[in-house]
């Protein structure tokens, strides 16, 4: 199953798969980005995910970037969790 | 009653007209024969038959959903004004009972009960045009050919500010009023849920949020008063943000509080971060004030003056600026175990965000808690101590909820 959210810089996701925050969100050369504190503290880990390139989740499952909102708005990522399957998730 | 159901299913009738138009020529073009077609164009047409009709056919999307959320409501109409009948031949009738010789007085609490009824229906029928006219707001916000906004992608559920949850109807006698129970959620607020943790940190503070929140069992909501520069203004909320903020795992005051502020400043300013000098005054309906410091002056802050706010009953928020260009740095606080001792630990420090302050010592350390809540991927939640050092470092701006 594969979950899709929005969630705010500076806010946060509490699922029942995964609980994480976004620090940080935007564009650089590379394309977009969003760094993220993922899990519960103190075993969390901070990521900067990029599209295409998925963060192994533990459990199984996998974070993507889907995508960050364009400029107007405040920084927003979407991301989705899912199904491992997909592609070679980074750890 | 303005609005016709007669009228909203026509207009849905013409709008999914356009769109089956649309989807139909995006059709035409790819069964279109062109193999036999030749020469440089030909080719060239060929190879970007495919993308056309897809762009086309595309087009036909945001119409289709435009004419069936019209339908629905044309539908919802219909439903109500059906019920809004009834309940007026019910009046009716009490009113010639009432008016007729002898008259029948045994009329009067069903009459009374009525009008309550007739006024709810009208009150959640305009709320229901409210509603599905954000949504189509947000069909042509998510228009990548409107405005040149995108968001959320194709494909991903609505705009966030447009999914709710309903509220129940015992959060007033549930809430626990405790701002360790708080968790913010997706939403850019961090502002407007750590003034309300702040303010929970008090019987005062307790007080105020709880008057301001009143249930109405026939329109099965809450009112939320708020304030316009000291004017009360009265806000209906029967659903939380679904990935909002929650007490305990669940919606709470704060959830009620966030939908208010969602109707007061629109859901765009909401998300877009504040300050809790501004939030205060539209909460407490009482003036509030700010104090800021030059992060990178060197000076130190004087928190011997935020801890005389502090004993004169002032409630005071504290935010970072930028931290670092990932949006956290890690600092070594302390935080009580369970004797009462403090124990060094290292979390991780969130900016721009905005944290309750808690309490200030005597050494300039200060108190503060996330609004992220119990468990959170920062600090794990509850207060810590962020020393002088690192208060003068990273915290640029306290906010007050003012004394008087």
């Amino acid at each position: 199953m594969v979950e899709r959210i929005t969630v705010d810089v500076g806010a946060q996701y509490v699922g029942a798969a995964v609980r994480l925050a976004v620090l940080s969100a935007g564009s650089d050369e590379a394309g977009p980005y969003a760094v993220v504190l993922v899990g519960s503290y103190p075993e969390s880990t901070k990521v900067r995910l990029r599209e295409g390139a998925p963060h192994r989740l533990a459990g199984g499952r996998t974070l993507r970037l889907g995508g960050v909102a364009p400029a107007g708005y405040r920084p927003t990522v979407a991301l989705e969790i899912g199904d491992a399957s997909a592609d070679g998730a980074a750890p | 009653m303005s609005g016709s159901p007669g009228a909203v299913r026509a207009a849905a009738t013409t709008i999914q007209a356009s769109a089956d138009g649309a989807a139909s020529a995006g059709q035409t073009l790819r069964t279109l024969d062109v193999e036999s077609w030749q020469g440089w164009a030909a080719t060239r047409f060929r190879a970007r038959r495919s993308a056309i009709a897809a762009d086309v056919a595309e087009q036909a999307a945001d119409p289709a959903a435009a004419a069936r959320l019209l339908a629905g409501w044309a539908d919802q109409m219909a439903d109500a004004d059906a019920e809004i009948a009834v309940v007026q031949d019910t009046m009716r009738a009490a009113w010639r009972a009432l008016v007729a010789l002898p008259p029948d007085l045994t009329v009067l609490p069903s009459l009374v009960r009525a009008q309550r009824t007739l006024a709810a229906l009208r009150f959640l029928r305009e709320r229901g045009a409210l509603h599905v006219a954000d949504q189509l707001f947000a069909l042509i916000a998510s228009d990548r050919s409107a405005l040149g906004l995108t968001w959320p992608p194709d494909g991903w559920p609505p705009p966030q500010s447009l999914q709710t949850v309903p509220l129940g109807s015992t959060i007033l006698d549930d809430a626990s009023f405790d701002p360790l129970d708080v968790q913010q959620g997706g939403i850019g607020d961090c502002y407007m849920i750590a003034s309300l943790m702040a303010l929970m940190q008090s019987d005062e503070g307790d007080q105020l949020l709880r008057d301001n929140i009143t249930w109405d069992p026939t329109l099965q909501g809450y009112w939320v008063t708020l304030y316009d520069d000291g004017d009360p203004v009265r806000y209906f909320v029967d659903r939380a943000q679904a990935g909002g903020a929650r007490e305990g795992g669940a919606p709470g005051i704060v959830s009620i509080y966030e939908a208010a502020l969602k109707e007061h400043l629109t859901f765009a300013d909401l998300t877009n971060g504040g300050w809790p000098d501004d939030t205060f005054p539209i909460i407490t309906g009482h003036d509030a004030d700010e104090v800021t410091h030059d992060t990178g002056g060197g000076d130190p802050w004087d928190t011997g003056a935020l801890r005389t706010r502090l004993s004169n009953g002032e409630q005071l928020v504290a935010s970072t600026g930028s931290v670092s260009d990932d949006g956290a740095v890690k600092i070594t606080v302390d935080r009580r175990d369970t004797d009462g001792n403090l124990q060094p630990e290292t979390v991780d420090l969130h900016g721009p965000h905005s944290y309750a302050v808690a309490g200030v010592e005597p050494d300039g350390s200060v108190w503060v808690i996330n609004p992220w809540g119990a468990g959170n991927s920062a600090d794990g939640g509850g207060p810590f101590l962020v020393s002088a050092a690192d208060f003068n470092l990273y915290f640029g701006n306290v906010g007050s909820s003012g004394g008087d």
